[in-house]
């Protein structure tokens, strides 16, 4: 962790850290084209709509597996989430952070809040405007080297110390970290596994 | 925090930890596991400790894509194992984005 970017990223909003951008499907799209959208976009995330009849929802990678059974017989529709986990672009990462660990979350939509209190979901996103990103967890645990000490800052937890390791669990650590390199240079050579998504985001 | 950057690199959201010397897992890193670490301040901390320790549960390779789907979800897990042989050993694994990736190959 080097000391200077852990030192000035305390704050950092989550518009600096978001993918920019949402890929949108029609909510009639079968499951099987909406992961052909995620592959062909390299995303892990689709936004569903439908302005006919006001539906919207976040679609992730599980909920595409979700339905696997019948993949051009669903719809978006049907594996969406509705009501999915929402962002500021203002809000500090730290504070996004806790609340994707708290509810497990690991895709956030970036949007701006509602200028009004309106009732449903549809009219809400009428008043915010279009998503402009998303942030998952992945986005953030790929700059942890930038990002650590402002995910650190958040509020609920911020109390516990630095824990130095003791020396054995450093070795026993560095043991595991040798296996693991060999373990994923074997997987790559034989071919045949499949220990990785497809990178490319 | 090498862990973190292992995972950018590959482009993976878990990584399997093996014990030392043998084919036995020793417990799954995931994503959100590594986030926890760093909020709570463990950024010195070493792969054995921030681990899930259970075993993600397996699928043998042989099995059906369906019932493999059941038990990913069934289980809560973010992947399974895939195991060959006998005895099994572990020979990769399958994700949410594994699958999401096979619906668009068909």
């Amino acid at each position: 962790m080097s000391p200077l970017a852990a030192g000035n990223a305390t704050n950092r909003p989550v518009r600096d850290v978001m993918r920019a951008g949402v890929v949108l499907c029609d909510a009639d799209m079968s499951v099987r084209e909406v992961a052909r959208a995620m592959r062909d976009r390299s995303v892990r995330t689709v936004l569903a709509i439908d302005l006919s009849s006001e539906l919207i929802g976040l679609i992730d990678e599980r909920a595409v597996a979700g339905g696997w059974d019948d993949p051009d017989g669903r719809t978006a529709a049907a594996i969406m989430d509705p009501d999915p986990m929402i962002a500021s672009p203002d809000e500090p990462v730290a504070s996004v952070a806790q609340r994707m660990l708290d509810a497990g979350a690991t895709n956030v939509l970036v949007a701006h809040p509602p200028p009004t209190e309106e009732s449903g979901v549809w009219s809400e996103w009428k008043e915010r405007g279009m998503p402009l990103g998303t942030l998952s967890v992945a986005d953030i645990v790929g700059r942890l080297d930038e990002l650590a000490a402002a995910v650190r800052a958040a509020p609920p937890r911020s109390t516990s110390p630095v824990q130095r390791a003791a020396p054995w669990i450093a070795l026993a650590g560095l043991v595991l970290a040798i296996v693991l390199v060999v373990a994923l240079i074997l997987a790559y050579a034989n071919g045949t596994h499949h220990l990785t998504n497809r990178p490319g985001l | 925090m090498e862990v973190a950057r292992r995972m950018q690199d590959e482009g993976v959201r878990a990584i399997i930890v093996a014990s030392a010397g043998s084919d036995l897992i020793a417990g799954v890193i995931t994503d959100l596991d590594l986030l926890r670490a760093v909020i709570d301040g463990h950024t010195e901390a070493m792969a054995s400790d921030i681990m899930t320790l259970e075993p993600p549960p397996s699928v043998s390779a042989g099995e059906r894509l369906g019932s493999a789907v059941e038990r990913l979800r069934d289980s809560g897990a973010d992947l399974l194992v895939v195991t060959d042989g006998n005895p099994a050993r572990p020979v990769g694994v399958l994700s949410y984005g594994d699958i999401a990736a096979h619906l668009a190959r068909g």
